[in-house]
Formats: C-alpha cells, structure tokens, sequence
C-alpha cells in the first residue's frame, strides 16, 4: 500500500522497514520415511560376507513393510534408504573394498540402498565444520525437582547426560544408622524410574585448553554419533539455515582414504530425498541400548528457531500431523540374533 | 525488539498460556568502544549454528537467539500454595548502539496443564513454556511475580536475565575496559493473556529503582509488548546511567570523577530514542506515559546540565592556562 497523507487523523501505513534475520532456514526436499537398512561395526565389514548377506536378507521384509505402511498423507508415499558406515571407532580399512561390497550384498539382498553416510562426519566434516559441536552446544540438562528456578545455566560440560538423579551412598555422622542410600530417580517417571546417565564425550585435552583444541582431542562416544546422525535424517540439525550434513551424487569412483568421502553420497540416482519427516532404523538388537542413548540425548535437544515450523508448515500441505517431540517421529525395528 | 515474524505454522498450539511473566536487565558493555556492527553480530551468535538478527535503522541494534533454561520451581504467589511450575525459560541478548546491553527473559504459564510432572520430552517440544501443575489463579500469579522478592525455590527470571548478559564477558572481541560506571537496571514485566481483554497495561516505578510493568493483552499483541518493556527498560537504565555520572562529578572531594563526564556523553548522548523500534501498536501506551513520566524531558534535562557543566569546565580550564600563560 502506498503512503498517502492521512485526512482523518488515522495513523498512517508504514513505509519504511527493515528486519535482517541473521539466519534463514532452508526448506529441504523431503521423503515421509527414512529407512536406515542395518548396521555393523566395522570388524564385521571387514570379516565374511555371509553374515552381512544374511542381515540384510533380514532387513528386505521389515523394509517392504515400512514402505507398505508410511503414513503420506495426500502424497505418493516417499521413502528413501540408506547405511552409516561406522568409520569413527576404526578406519583403516579398505574404503573402495568395503564399499563395493556393501554395494553388492545389499543388491544381491534385495535392498535398495540410496544413501551411504560416514560416521566420523557426524563428528567433523571435511571442511573442518564440527557437526557434533553443534548438537553437544544445545543439549539442555533437566532440571531438578522445585529446585532449578532459572538461575542455573543450561549446560552439559561434564560430557555426561541424565534423565534424573542418581543413587547416592553417604556415612551419616552421630546418627543410629551410619551408611544411607538414596535411591536413583529418574525425573519424567510415570510409577517407577529407569535412571538413565549417557556418556556423550571424552576429552583428551587439558583442562582450561581453547575450545579447538578441545575438540579436536574430544572422543565422541557411539550413541552420541548416532544421535547427530537421527537428527540429520530428520532435517533438525542446521548450519545457519542448512543441512548440517548435505548430500552429494555419488561420481563413480570411491576414494581410497574414509576421509576423502562425502559425508552423505546419494548412489541411487533415482532415490527419493535423504531427509525425511519420519525415522526407521532397522538393526540387530544389540543396538537396543545405544538407540536408548540416543532417544535420551535428542530428548534433551533444543531445536533451532524456525526450523521445526518449516518442516511442520510442509507436512500441514500434506496432511501429515507430526509428533511435537522429536523421538516420536523415531521409529526402530530390532532383528533378534547377533548379528 | 521487532523480530522478524515467524513462519505461519498451520499447528495451532494446545494449550495457550493464561500468563507470561518477563525480566529485563539493561547494563553497559564492558567495552572500551562501542562494538561495530559486524563484532556485534559475531558477539550475540549465542547459539551456535544460528546467526543474530540485527537491524541498522535508525541505530544499531542486534538481538540474539533465544536460549532456553529448565526451570522446576514453584511461582510466588500471595495467597494459598505456590504453584510449581516445570518447563523452561527463553532469553535472549539485545545490544543496542554497540553498548547498551539487555538480557531479556521471559515466560509463558500454561496453567492445569498436568497432575504431575510428565518426561522431558514433552517440554522440550514446546521450549519457553512451563506447565503449572497445582491449581492458581493468573491474577495473584501477576502479583505475586512483579512484587520481585523470589524466595529461594520460586522462579527468578532476573537472573536468568543477567545470566545471558554475562556470556558476553567471554568473548575475545570484549576488552572489559569500559570507561565509564553505569549500575544494571532491571524491569518486571506481568501479562495476563486473554483472548477477550482490550491491550492494556499500567507502569509503575519502585521505590526500589525497578519498573514494572502489568500488561493485559490477547495473545497476538503480546510480543508488542514484549518489545515495550524492552525498551523502556533500556531508556530508564539511560536516564539513570547519566544521571548517576552527573551526580558522582559533583560530589565534593572526589577529584577525577569529571573524566567520567566526557564518556557519558560521547557513550550515551546520542542513544535517546524510544520510537525508533516501538511498535505502532502501541505508540498510545508510549505517549501515555511520556504525558504523566516525562521521560523524554527529564532525558533532555539531564544532557543538558551534563554538556553545561562540561562547557563550564572546558571554560575554566582555557582561563587557567591563559592565567599562566600570563603569570
């Protein structure tokens, strides 16, 4: 509306404005699943075949059903796929061997995979980005029972996360009963507590060093990766806007050292996007109390501003009603076994 | 301060919030100069991953993202059981004209949410909201906040607000060599949040220096006054921080406290400017109360006997110096 001067004394439209949003979040291309097709620690790549073509003979049947049953709203259902090599914990193998042959078990399987992700990127990018960084710095501890009245800063620097309180032994003195107990408690408990305390981190450096150094020395542990990782899937971690890992079209050729390999390599040109509104992560059930850790730490992640409001306005013109808490837009599927 | 709006969400939220409660803590920067524009912005990126919002007109002005803190306490309140509340708390750091520093806390109360407290996933899909689990009426809950004097366990959002104030202390860009002394201020401010009330509020000063402010709006107007507070917050704190450097100029005995005066000028002199990011909805409340507090005046008042007595001075210090000349 153009200003003109008022005649009746009605306030005038406004004609100036300046508002400069330092970030601006990103609308992804999104899938309404994405399905992680199994997983192995990187000694049972490197060892037979066999067990890695039996997993995902497991994993073909449990894919098929998520694919039948993916809620898409008004949409044609979209699904994606993909694998995280575990190359944090262990590197030196083969990259190229390892791949081709993660390549060829899972076709052979009759599993599609779209995307393969590094681990250790979900710690640092090539670029020298710290993904970790960014989800270790907006964790929020829990407070304590009528306790925490907003003086307490919002930090998790003992690389240590809890859902409550825990057991605590104590000598009382001058008391009939010199030894107590205090009983662990988990805070959110509905009639009992699972107390629950996550190792995020290790540091190597010393204590007072600067916070690159401190980085680069810290040890993330296994289910803080795969928490990072959970949270990519779902479109929720961001670099000013962006995804904090993106993904890259694979070129034909895998390099030989781990580190020279896109975060994210899309290998099947005609996959639906990585990121999606909802998770699927079918594993051996050995990984049942790692996924436990990881559903802990995203429950105690801080979502940046505008980010969930993008993906909730895109699922709204689908008709998709989306979970407000992050780990109910998980879901997990357990192979019995061992491997 | 008028952040740019939010993406349209189609979710309407639960449950709204019956009351917001917010504080304001207004202080210097612990600079020797001003923070350019680019340092400030760099400075205010509190949450890391997300950049600070700034604008340039008609004076510097850059706003963090918010940060949330947990929050299992109970609120003040003047009669009956005070109501715990569980949830967290949302601040935010305003730097304006490069020194002027506010951390902002605020609030929203849902009341009968919940029997108990539920896991902390629940509050951590709805940050900046506290759910108050025993019953408690919004009225005394307003009261109750803005009578400021939080008991050990009860909700204290002015630390909360100084907290934000002080991430700043670690930056590199920071030299901590300000200048000038200039006390923190701080402001309460109370909302009760209905659909159906007319946007209102009333301010009252306290003997204890604090501002406070009782607010009752429909939630859309809410985040005008939100801004409202900030800026009277930041304009009271102006007001006093001159007058302050005035008042120790004069006190006999204390030589060397006229250098302050020159600082004060060249740091606060130019910042007096409550329209500059007021919303136009509520210009009135604004006028209103520049009709019965004359802060306006009284700002004008206080620079003027500031740049008189440095005139004074700069005078008697020529004549000196022609009086030796002569000698």
């Amino acid at each position: 509306m153009m200003y003109s001067p008022s005649r009746n004394g009605a306030p005038p439209v406004p004609v100036f404005r300046e508002r400069n949003r330092g970030t601006t979040v990103q609308n992804l291309p999104l899938s309404h699943l994405s399905v992680e097709v199994g997983h192995f620690y990187m000694e049972d790549l490197e060892n037979g075949e066999e067990p890695i073509l039996e997993q995902f003979r497991r994993v073909r049947p449990w894919l098929e059903a998520a694919k039948a049953s993916v809620l898409s709203g008004t949409g044609k259902p979209r699904v994606s796929t993909c694998f995280l090599i575990d190359d944090y914990f262990q590197h030196w193998s083969d990259a190229p061997e390892i791949m081709m042959k993660l390549v060829r078990l899972s076709q052979e399987a009759g599993v599609v995979i779209d995307y393969f992700a590094r681990e250790s990127a979900c710690a640092r990018r090539r670029d020298g980005f710290d993904v970790a960084d960014l989800l270790a710095t907006t964790l929020l501890e829990e407070p304590e029972p009528d306790r925490d009245t907003g003086s307490r800063p919002p930090s998790t620097a003992s690389g240590w996360l809890s859902n409550g309180r825990p057991s605590r032994e104590y000598t009382v003195l001058n008391a009939m009963e010199a030894h107590a107990w205090d009983a662990p408690l988990e805070y959110g408990k509905r009639n009992h507590s699972i107390y629950v305390d996550v190792e995020l981190w290790r540091d190597g450096a010393d204590p007072g060093a600067d916070k690159e150094v401190l980085l680069k020395q810290r040890q993330y542990s296994c289910p803080f990766l795969a928490a990072v990782w959970q949270l990519v899937r779902l479109g929720l971690l961001r670099a000013d806007g962006a995804p904090a890992l993106e993904v890259t079209d694979f070129d034909g050729e895998w390099k030989r050292e781990w580190s020279q390999l896109p975060e994210v390599v899309r290998v099947n040109p005609r996959a639906m996007p990585f990121y999606a509104y909802q998770s699927l992560s079918i594993m051996p059930q050995n990984f049942l109390p790692i996924e436990t850790a990881v559903r802990t730490i995203i429950d105690h992640f801080i979502v940046q501003p505008g980010v969930m409001e993008s993906l909730d306005a895109r699922a709204a013109e689908e008709n998709i009603e989306l979970s407000a808490a992050i780990s109910e837009r998980m879901s997990h599927h357990f192979l019995p076994g061992r491997k | 301060m008028a952040r740019p709006d939010p993406p349209p969400s189609d979710h309407p939220p639960p449950l709204q919030p019956q009351v917001v409660l917010g504080a304001v803590t207004t202080g210097l920067l612990n600079t020797s100069a001003p923070l350019p524009l680019d340092a400030a912005r760099q400075v205010l990126a509190l949450v890391p991953g997300v950049k600070a919002d700034w604008r340039r007109h008609p004076i510097d002005q850059v706003i963090s993202p918010d940060l949330f803190f947990g929050l299992d306490c109970r609120l003040a309140v003047h009669s009956g059981a005070q109501p715990r509340i569980i949830g967290t708390a949302r601040a935010r750091a305003l730097l304006t004209a490069g020194h002027a520093l506010q951390g902002s806390a605020r609030v929203d109360v849902v009341l009968d949410a919940s029997r108990r407290r539920l896991s902390w996933s629940h509050y951590m899909a709805r940050t900046g909201v506290v759910e108050a689990i025993n019953k408690a009426d919004p009225a005394d809950i307003v009261a109750g906040f803005l009578a400021g004097r939080p008991g050990k366990s009860a909700l204290d959002l002015g630390n909360t607000s100084a907290y934000v104030m002080s991430l700043l202390d670690e930056a590199p860009q920071i030299d901590r060599q300000a200048p000038l002394k200039a006390q923190t201020h701080r402001l309460l401010w109370a909302a009760h949040v209905n659909e159906d009330v007319e946007p209102g509020a009333q301010i009252e000063a306290g003997d204890d220096g604090v501002f406070r402010v009782r607010i009752s709006t429909p939630p859309a107007q809410l985040p005008h006054f939100v801004e409202f507070c900030e800026i009277l917050a930041l304009h009271d704190w102006l007001l006093n921080a001159l007058r302050n450097a005035y008042d120790r100029s004069n006190r006999k005995g204390r030589r060397g406290n006229d250098g302050e005066l020159g600082p004060a000028l060249s740091y606060l002199g130019h910042v007096w400017n409550p329209n500059a990011h007021l919303p136009r909805e509520l210009q009135w409340l604004w006028d209103a109360l520049e009709r019965e507090a004359q802060l306006s005046w009284a700002w004008q008042a206080a620079l003027t006997r500031v740049r008189d007595k440095v005139s004074l001075l700069t005078q008697k210090a020529i004549e000196e110096t022609l009086h030796k000349e002569v000698l």
